[in-house]
């Protein structure tokens, strides 16, 4: 660096950029090789036999993934529209006012799923249900609803809540001094302006749902295989690439997700 | 004029009748299916345990909370210390620890590398970041278990290379389970040490080095205390998860190489000792908890406090 | 009333009322805490008045004006529109509309949403609707522009949009919050000829704050000039500069020179004989003295003769400074009692002369230009 010819770089520290760029190869490598091996032509998750279909054509005709990964669309479809319509009620309650008693134990409570560790939230509810579903003889998709509905709420709260606080409180005074009343204010004014902030609240909602193992796995009941305890599943038994095939399948979407969120952040 | 002081007190009233309607299904769902639950299982530690798993209801007893740390020998009836419960303990410490150090060594050059690039390439770098830290965390694991397994790629080259000549066991190691946790969550400390680093100021480091600093100075005494609310996020943001594993010790320890996770969900399986397991369970919140206010402790008020 | 150039117009007795505010407070927080933003304000605004509420920020004024709209309720006091008591109406139900500080001109609409949006409201036919807009986006020279997004249009551009989104459904008052503030100095010179050109077409009352005297000062049919939460005067811009009732108002408004005097005997009704830094003038208004005779005078720096050798009733002075400022020369004076004096002498390039510090001179005040001022604490509705 003492070269005269460069300029000196305040900002540079040595080797961080080697450190920088193997972390992000890191963090890819295993996923691509999963990836790679989904399309192998041999059974063999370590040795590459040429390129081919047939573990997607063969996972495609598995009615269990395929079962499995149309509930675990239906799940996150249904816990992400009802967390995020209940996520946008209550940042609209819970930003943007004078500070009221009562305000933090509310935060507190919505950021609550966040903070405990989630074999300890599936055990607390698999001793619940166990108890409801002995109770009432109901073992239907219910409680997965709930329960993932319920961890679902922080993650569609918070960008939310995020774009509210950055709103422009006069837009509102505006509204209501040009004759809207405060539902047409909400419709007109509230609702589109925060609209990005609700797509993006339902994109992390559904990723975060569709991601979800632990507590899918101790709250099922039988015939409520999602794609990931499907997966957890086969770990015991001889695994193929037809597995690698069902993660990519359920990747693709969750990717496509998070870029999607990114970039309607970023464009504000 | 009573009627504009009762105007403004009803329209309080309906404002915050309107608050908490808003506010109560999100609250009403949290409360049902997460913090009820949590005090259910909190009665349930202190009951004695079912003959058949579940527990006794109505008999009191403190077994649960008294199996965490000692039992009773099977042949004597004497107590002895619970060796397997305290050694899976200490695993979890130690194995959420070393991983927090780890992510902590590999995350913060980066999140500097990346708060340090121009405007427009920096969100791309996040991006990559932030991807696979919304990728489902099964698929991740299972891809470090492809990796890892007797014929995955690791081995295959290295007999390829004729470094060993046959597969060396890797998973299943208290090593496979460390690397699993450091992939795992190495972009949770990333993304809090960026957000810090990206809102320093630049001309601190101007002026240390206006000041005779060298590189390494600079990044001792400006760089790392101006970040350091972002370095404790980061470290809790992975420690806590981490301490809670469950997957990833199951995944990539296998049977024996079992966290806190693995030990409560144990008690709720083929263990049946539902009170020994929910006070686990209580034993591992606590741990979090402390983590937590740590966290909160380090993060608000001294910001400003001096490294080195 | 001789100091007056033009004799005081009653004041409202020949128009209809507009807006009247009776004994309106307004008080924050309770207990100790509790801050007086509004103490007891009377005001009588008249149809199709542009009328100013001036004064130093966090006098009042804008809360005064969000109670008139309806985005804050009166803690007590009454407020008419037309006669009709509507301090409890909400915004949405009053026939008054507000041109916003910042303009909130909503993001996600064109221009002509925006513009569109009170009539969309209040109900109106898309056809109806369609023509009010074309004809706003006329009256504020915008046609072009009928179809950007407001961030693609620049700040002036914006200012006519919050302009013509309040006028589109024909409030009758319109409320202006400072609505200049963001602009730089050309294009708020600009605006302040258009914004007067639009009350006089559209005939409709404006109430506009700003804490600008000089903007107060060229727009106004009459200003209110507020401090504290009270109003201190209202009246016509030239009876508010010349004839200020106390010396917040005096100082506010304009530059002064307030000087103390001592009552030496009365020149006519309302002319008094003051001897002030040792020579004697006639000074006009009611002599609000304090108990031992001294009277506060106020003096404009430009209502002075500055003489190079003395003359009866003149005020000896001393030069300290002088300062060139392009149209006038400051010349910054002592007196022989220790107080400053500004004068300001208009120049022109025939006749400059150059006084040096030091120099002795001799001030000749205007007939009726100097003023008795009340004290400070004189009550005023």
């Amino acid at each position: 660096m003492a070269a005269s010819q460069h300029a000196f770089d305040l900002k540079a520290q040595p080797g961080f950029s080697i450190i920088a760029r193997l972390a992000i190869v890191a963090l890819y490598l295993p996923i691509l090789i999963l990836v790679v091996f989904a399309f192998n032509a041999t059974s063999s998750l370590g040795v590459w036999g040429g390129f081919s279909f047939d573990w997607f054509v063969k996972a495609w005709h598995n009615d269990l993934i395929i079962n499995a990964a149309l509930f675990s669309l239906f799940l996150a479809t249904v816990a992400g529209v009802l967390a995020t319509v209940m996520a946008t009620m209550a940042a609209i309650a819970m930003t943007r006012t004078d500070a009221y008693r009562g305000q933090l134990v509310s935060y507190a409570l919505i950021n609550q799923p966040l903070i405990v560790p989630e074999i300890v939230t599936a055990i607390s509810l698999l001793i619940v249900f166990a108890a409801v579903k002995s109770a009432t003889g109901y073992s239907g998709t219910g409680y997965l609803v709930l329960a993932h509905t319920a961890f679902c709420i922080p993650f569609a709260y918070l960008p939310i809540r995020a774009r509210l606080e950055g709103m422009d409180l006069t837009l509102e005074t505006a509204a209501a001094d040009l004759y809207a009343d405060p539902w047409k204010a909400f419709l007109h004014v509230t609702l589109p302006r925060l609209a990005p902030g609700i797509v993006a609240g339902f994109m992390l909602a559904f990723v975060i749902s569709l991601d979800d193992v632990v507590i899918t796995d101790l709250v099922k009941s039988g015939g409520q295989e999602t794609l990931p305890t499907y997966m957890l599943g086969q770990i015991r038994r001889d695994m193929t690439p037809e597995v690698n095939a069902a993660a990519t399948m359920l990747l693709v979407p969750s990717i496509l997700l998070v870029t999607a969120v990114h970039l309607i952040n970023r464009k504000k | 004029m009573s009627s504009i002081a009762e105007m403004a007190a009803t329209r309080r009233t309906a404002e915050g009748r309107r608050r908490w309607l808003l506010k109560a299904p999100a609250l009403a769902t949290i409360v049902i299916a997460s913090v009820g639950p949590l005090a259910v299982m909190l009665v349930y530690s202190v009951m004695a345990k079912g003959a058949f798993g579940g527990v006794a209801l109505g008999h009191f007893s403190l077994d649960g909370w008294t199996n965490v740390f000692v039992e009773r020998d099977p042949f004597d009836d004497t107590l002895v210390l619970a060796d397997a419960n305290l050694i899976i303990f200490w695993r979890s410490i130690k194995l959420a620890l070393v991983a927090t150090l780890a992510t902590l060594l590999i995350g913060f050059p980066t999140a500097y590398y990346i708060a340090t690039r121009p405007e427009q390439v920096r969100s791309q770098w996040m991006l990559l970041i932030t991807i696979p830290f919304w990728t489902n965390l099964l698929i991740r694991t299972f891809a470090i278990m492809g990796l890892l397994s007797n014929q995955g790629p690791v081995n295959n080259i290295l007999i390829w290379a004729g470094l060993i000549d046959k597969p060396m066991q890797m998973l299943f190691t208290d090593g496979a389970v460390l690397l699993g946790l450091v992939y795992v969550y190495l972009p949770l400390m990333v993304l809090p040490i960026y957000a810090s680093l990206e809102r320093m100021d630049f001309n601190l480091v101007e002026a240390g080095y206006d000041l005779y600093a060298t590189r390494s100075k600079v990044l001792w005494h400006i760089v790392i205390p101006s970040c350091k609310p972002g370095l404790i996020a980061g470290s809790i943001l992975v420690f806590i998860p981490a301490i809670g594993a469950y997957v990833t010790p199951r995944v990539l320890g296998g049977g024996k190489n079992m966290m806190m996770g693995n030990l409560i969900e144990l008690q709720f399986g083929q263990g049946r000792n539902w009170p020994l397991g929910a006070a686990l369970s209580i034993c591992l919140l606590v741990i979090v908890t402390v983590a937590l206010i740590i966290y909160i402790r380090g993060s608000s008020g001294k910001e400003n406090a001096h490294g080195g | 009333m001789l100091a007056l150039s033009q004799p005081i117009q009653p004041q409202t007795a020949d128009r209809r009322l507009a807006v009247q505010a009776i004994g309106l407070h307004k008080s924050y927080g309770t207990g100790a805490s509790a801050f007086l933003a509004l103490d007891d304000v009377s005001i009588d605004i008249a149809e199709n008045e542009f009328f100013t509420l001036l004064g130093p920020s966090g006098c009042g004024k804008t809360t005064l004006l969000r109670l008139i709209a309806g985005f804050n309720f009166p803690t007590n006091g009454q407020i008419l529109l037309r006669g009709k008591d509507i301090a409890a109406l909400p915004p949405f139900r009053r026939p008054i509309n507000t041109v916003f500080q910042n303009y909130a001109l909503f993001p996600h609409m064109s221009v002509a949403e925006n513009i569109g949006f009170g009539l969309k409201m209040l109900g109106w036919t898309k056809s109806r609707s369609v023509d009010r807009v074309a004809a706003m986006l006329k009256l504020v020279r915008m046609e072009t522009l009928a179809d950007r997004r407001t961030s693609e249009i620049s700040g002036g551009q914006q200012q006519r949009v919050a302009l013509a989104r309040a006028l589109a459904p024909q409030p009758e008052v319109l409320l202006l919050d400072e609505p200049l503030s963001a602009l730089d100095y050309k294009l708020r010179k600009e605006m302040q000829v258009e914004l007067k050109r639009l009350q006089t077409e559209t005939g409709i009352t404006f109430i506009f704050v700003t804490h600008d005297q000089e903007e107060a000062l060229a727009m106004s049919d009459r200003i209110a000039v507020m401090n504290r939460g009270r109003v201190l005067q209202v009246g016509r811009p030239r009876e508010i500069y010349n004839a200020p009732v106390d010396r917040f108002v005096a100082d506010f408004i304009g530059e002064s020179n307030i000087l103390s005097g001592r009552l030496v005997g009365q020149a006519a009704a309302d002319a008094h004989q003051v001897r002030i830094a040792g020579a004697v003038a006639t000074a006009y208004g009611k002599a609000g003295t304090s108990g031992d005779g001294t009277v506060q005078v106020l003096i404009r720096p430009e209502h002075v003769d500055v003489l190079d050798s003395p003359s009866s009733d003149c005020i000896p002075a001393v030069v300290e400074d002088e300062v060139f400022v392009g149209t006038d020369t400051r010349l910054q004076l002592r007196l022989n009692d220790g107080s400053t004096f500004t004068a300001r002498l208009t120049n022109s390039p025939e006749q400059e002369k150059i006084r040096t510090s030091g120099t002795q001179v001799w001030l000749r005040i205007h007939s009726h230009s100097a003023r008795l001022l009340g004290g400070d604490h004189v009550q005023h509705r």
